[in-house]
């Protein structure tokens, strides 16, 4: 198994402390996959901004296609779970995943040590919070941000494609 | 971002959606964009204010996004061809065509990006096509009219990020798991992939990507095929608001029977008036789809040469057309019964709210009462302490006047007049007592 399939592994381990019961939610997840792509943690994975339903809205979100053909792999093979929620005045699921079977983890040790950082603190997980925008990682010294609809901006030019567009279909 | 493996010559990207459009509209809109021969020099621009106040205001402001267009051709009441320019973050330029069905159709050729001219990554496309989507929405909402504005809101919120994606480029591309991930970034997850006369079709959750020598020839099944897309869309938009509003009348419905206090009746009916608006909207939007779907029913197969109804037969447009219609009636029972469930708890929420002000109104009642006989009660007490001052005032005037002696030896009826001048101080401090009291109550009450 690549690196950034044990990766994304470990930080569903690591948030759901190995318990089948317990699931990270899809939202956090991407977010949480966005922020590592950021810092270099998540090597060779793209993204794309891309419609999604995040907290009852649709918006731009950075995906990883990457990230979600992987994911598909670790569900597709039984290292992880999936469920779907429903609740009670919710329209949509709430979609979170489990660890199923173990692995070895034998990925880089700073990469590791960063995933650490950002998640735990004195060996707990810290509480993350799901915002309009992304996430909020809350800590006693310093909140981490992440603003997974934060689109990057890219200079282009453009110019009118002209199309022999008439109403074909109506005969009109 | 990017790893920029695959790139695409001069990709031209058509977004393609609906909005809300009848022939009266249409006409209105074709009114309002186009010049009359004698104004031919002059530039019209558009723009929109979210702020009501601007009516009343004698001088205003704009955004700095605004709008100007040129026309290229139109047909009376049915539709129209320009280009429009946006101004506001640089200059965009984009060709529009928007018919009375309510077909939007945006298309523009990407020719430089970043550092890329001519030949562009899809990883830049990936960022580029939600600036498009934005313009697009933009300059539409500075172009139509306010209620078809109001409509577009109700359902998408201010700015509506979906509309179908089209990506049309003369490159062959070679399918690898490592394209088919690329081109992921700008149709979403690829679904299906047909080969077309040498070329490819592929399809993704919002959008096509079509590669072919000759991309022109396809310009008939984009204008076709994503606006059947786009009504999908639409349709699966209403489905979904529906099932939200019921699942807020499943949350309010358990609210009331769980019980409910005056500030939770009225934010429940304000809930409820933004449902029954929803509703209304949802409603009329119902209406347009109706009608489009039988139109496109009723026209299938469309006036398109062999090639195209080839391409529409390879991906079943037919039987997409028709499935349309089901969920189209589908649509229309939930609303029935969305309305009905509505209408039930607004009567159910009167109801309640009756009862409930008539249970404050006998407690009111009662506690009144109470307040009432307990102010007489303070009365009697107050006029009786009155007396009782003036008792002792007597009884000490008399005892230090010297006179008691005297006083005690006249007697009145058998009573010494000393008994008869305290009982009378005490009848006339009473009565004062009284006359203040009720002089003093009569202001409070005025007040």
């Amino acid at each position: 198994m690549d690196e950034n399939k044990q990766k994304i592994h470990y930080i569903i381990n690591l948030l759901t402390n190995g318990d089948k019961k317990r699931w990270v939610k899809q939202t956090v997840l991407f977010a949480l996959i966005y922020y590592f792509i950021k810092l270099g943690v998540l090597k060779g994975y793209d993204y794309a901004p891309t419609p999604f339903m995040w907290e009852d809205e649709i918006k731009f979100i950075n995906i990883s296609y990457d990230a979600i053909n992987d994911l598909n792999f670790l569900l597709d093979n039984n290292y992880l779970n999936e469920i779907l929620l429903s609740v009670k005045g919710l329209n949509e699921f709430i979609v979170g995943y489990s660890v199923g079977k173990k692995i070895d983890y034998n990925f880089n040790q700073k990469d590791k040590e960063i995933i650490d950082k950002t998640l735990l603190e004195n060996g707990k997980l810290k509480e993350i919070q799901i915002t309009e925008d992304g996430i909020i990682i809350k800590s006693k010294r310093e909140d981490v941000e992440i603003k997974i609809t934060n689109i990057d901006k890219i200079s282009y030019k453009s110019k009118s494609y002209i199309m022999k567009v008439s109403l074909w279909d109506t005969g009109l | 971002m990017g790893h920029r493996v695959v790139k695409i010559k001069n990709p031209k990207v058509i977004l393609t959606e609906w909005v809300p459009f009848g022939k009266n509209y249409m006409t209105e809109f074709i009114d309002r964009i186009t010049l009359r021969e004698y104004q031919r020099k002059r530039i019209k621009y558009f723009t929109a204010s979210e702020k009501r106040d601007v009516k009343d205001k004698a001088i205003f402001e704009t955004s700095e996004y605004q709008t100007t267009v040129n026309i290229i051709d139109f047909v009376p009441e049915t539709s129209v061809k320009f280009t429009a320019e946006i101004t506001g973050d640089g200059k965009k330029d984009v060709f529009i065509y928007v018919d009375y069905l309510g077909r939007c159709i945006y298309a523009s050729e990407i020719i430089k990006a970043e550092d890329e001219k001519e030949i562009i990554s899809l990883d830049n496309l990936s960022f580029i096509i939600p600036d498009l989507i934005l313009d697009s929405s933009r300059i539409m909402s500075h172009l139509i009219a306010p209620p078809q504005r109001y409509l577009l809101e109700t359902l998408y919120g201010k700015i509506k990020v979906y509309k179908h994606v089209t990506v049309l480029t003369e490159t062959e591309i070679e399918i690898n798991e490592y394209t088919i991930l690329e081109i992921s970034q700008v149709i979403g997850a690829v679904k299906n992939i047909i080969e077309v006369d040498d070329g490819l079709i592929i399809f993704g959750d919002f959008g096509i990507f079509i590669s072919h020598r000759n991309p022109e020839k396809f310009e008939k099944f984009i204008y076709y095929y994503p606006f059947i897309r786009s009504i999908t869309g639409v349709s699966r938009d209403l489905f979904f608001k529906l099932n939200n509003i019921a699942s807020k009348l499943e949350v309010i419905s358990s609210n009331l029977e769980s019980g409910v206090d005056l500030e939770d009746i009225s934010e429940i009916r304000g809930e409820l008036s933004r449902i029954d608006r929803e509703l209304a909207v949802i409603e009329i939007v119902c209406g347009y789809l109706k009608e489009i779907i039988e139109f496109l029913n009723s026209s299938y197969p469309p006036n398109f040469g062999d090639f195209d109804l080839m391409i529409l037969e390879k991906v079943e447009v037919e039987r997409k057309l028709k499935r349309l219609n089901y969920r189209i009636i589908e649509i229309e029972n939930i609303l029935k019964s969305n309305d009905s469930l509505a209408t039930s708890l607004a009567r159910l929420l009167t109801t309640i709210s009756e009862d409930l002000e008539r249970k404050i109104a006998n407690q009111l009642a009662e506690n009144t009462k109470y307040q009432v006989a307990l102010g007489e009660a303070m009365e009697v007490l107050e006029i009786g302490i009155f007396g009782v001052y003036a008792l002792e005032a007597a009884h000490v005037l008399l005892s230090t006047s010297g006179k008691e002696e005297i006083l005690h030896h006249i007697k009145i009826l058998g009573f010494p007049l000393e008994f008869w001048i305290i009982l009378i101080v005490t009848i006339l401090g009473v009565y004062v007592g009284k006359i203040i009291i009720e002089y003093r109550k009569k202001r409070v009450l005025k007040e």
